[in-house]
């Protein structure tokens, strides 16, 4: 059998942190007021501007300017900064090798090992890469609806049969969640003794595929609801705030900033 | 198995981005006449099904636990297509709702987990069902993901922003993934097995997997 424990963790963690983003995307903050599409475009050009760069100082000065959009958006540091937390931990630890690896002038000695400057400053302007980039993501999901975000793609003319799927998954995820606890609490209350690893699996397989099985099943009568509702074969999705507002503007001026910061640091 | 922004070189992102939208696009065309309204929504809901299902944690030896991707899955219930295009809704809203995966390596991580596990997946049973379905289950699973995170640590590998070489990047995504896909292996033989064998009424399999 799957592990119930971890997997209500994991769960309640996915909900947790899907509530309190969403909580922040209804906010009345700067971020939010922004054109979504704007806030999408922009937020994208941000990040390649990360990648394609080894300036240590701009990546210092995006990841200040996401938190400075965080704080203006209403959006608490607290509940901000662990959410992606674990990624630029992460690749730290990934990259931190190269301190001895990479070739250079060596910095210091470590247990016998030159730790050289050009390593240092790769593995820094690595993990700030990273943490910039997944802080400006981070932007996105905390300050924007799922309502607007799947607006904003069908606008940015991806296929309509795409977004609805997007939407359908966004949808219907929660409801599977909670069914899938309903399930493993159910099987967990019949099973009194330990079976053994190998039994375990093979109902935790079985459990996969009734709940598949289930998900089907469900699908056809999903789609029998959504046509007694007036379903024609495409979601409508309506815009929120479907004019370039003084936000927006203000907002592509900070980026547009950040585009000059760019440029100068590349000359 | 997710790349976050910030790994990969722009030219790869954009590399994998244009590969991807031409498989989605393909995948699409494929399914043109049959991709209407009932369609999208089985497509769609299955793919929430998955994403649910990504959730369960598997015990392993050592105290340690597991979750499955379920590109194979996705595939071997849906067909190739439809499967594709379901698990590309799964991530693109892994990416843009809960953070999982990078937006600018959004195209690469479709690639690896929603068109290499998905189609490779497919292919194996397809070829191998009729000596053992287990087996070809199994497989199914396992080399699917496996070849998923090959192309991960090419796509990592060849980017000049991460210092590590090809060799090693393919070298460490390879065993590690090896290793882990052994479980999405038996994940897929069972899950599978048990839907074809005990519900095949609620699941309207692809006809290429009725036989």
């Amino acid at each position: 059998m799957v592990e119930l424990a971890g997997t209500i963790k994991v769960i309640s963690k996915l909900l947790r942190d899907f509530l309190v983003a969403e909580e922040y995307a209804y906010r009345e903050g700067f971020l939010q007021g922004v054109d979504q599409k704007v806030k999408l475009m922009a937020i994208l050009l941000l990040i390649v501007l990360a990648v394609s760069t080894q300036n240590i100082f701009f990546l210092l000065l995006l990841f200040l300017f996401s938190l400075t959009m965080v704080l203006l958006s209403k959006v608490s540091l607290r509940m901000y900064l662990p959410r992606f937390g674990f990624i630029p931990i992460f690749a730290l630890i990934i990259v931190l090798p190269w301190i001895f690896l990479m070739p250079g002038q060596p910095a210091l000695t470590f247990i016998g090992l030159n730790v050289t400057k050009p390593g240092i400053m790769y593995v820094i302007t690595f993990t700030l890469r990273v943490t910039a980039c997944v802080s400006c993501v981070s932007l996105l999901l905390f300050t924007t609806r799922v309502s607007d975000l799947l607006h904003t793609l069908k606008s940015l003319k991806i296929p309509s049969p795409l977004v609805d799927m997007f939407g359908l998954v966004y949808r219907y995820l929660f409801t599977f969640l909670s069914e899938l606890e309903r399930m493993l609490l159910g099987r967990e209350c019949r099973v009194v003794s330990d079976q053994g690893l190998l039994k375990n699996w093979r109902d935790g397989g079985n459990v996969v595929g009734n709940f598949l099985s289930r998900t089907f099943y469900r699908s056809e009568n999903v789609y029998k609801a959504m046509r007694a509702r007036g379903y024609d074969g495409s979601f409508k999705t309506y815009p929120r705030n479907d004019k370039i507002g003084k936000k927006s503007i203000v907002f592509m001026a900070l980026v547009g900033i950040m585009v000059g910061i760019w440029l100068v640091t590349r000359l | 198995m997710h790349i976050p922004d910030g790994f990969l070189d722009l030219w790869i992102c954009a590399v994998m981005y244009l590969i991807s939208a031409m498989v989605i696009g393909y995948s699409a065309k494929k399914l043109k006449d049959k991709l209407d309204a009932p369609q999208v929504s089985l497509i769609g809901i299955v793919g929430a099904g998955i994403f649910a299902a990504q959730m369960l944690n598997w015990p392993i030896p050592g105290g340690t636990s597991a979750h499955f991707v379920g590109g194979a899955i996705a595939g071997i219930l849906l067909g190739p297509y439809a499967g594709c295009l379901s698990m590309v809704s799964v991530l693109t809203i892994q990416c843009l709702v809960f953070g999982d995966g990078g937006i600018t390596a959004l195209g690469a991580n479709i690639f690896n987990m929603a068109i290499v596990d998905v189609f490779v997946g497919y292919g194996i049973f397809k070829a191998l069902r009729r000596y053992n379905q287990d087996v070809s289950l199994f497989l199914a699973g396992w080399i699917g993901i496996w070849l998923g995170a090959l192309a991960a640590g090419v796509e990592i590998g060849v980017s000049s922003i991460f210092a590590y070489g090809l060799m090693t990047t393919v070298l460490v995504m390879g065993i590690w993934h090896g290793a882990l896909g052994f479980i999405e292996g038996i994940i897929t033989m069972l899950a599978v097995r048990y839907v074809l064998i005990k519900q095949p009424d609620f699941v309207p399999l692809p006809k290429e997997v009725r036989g």
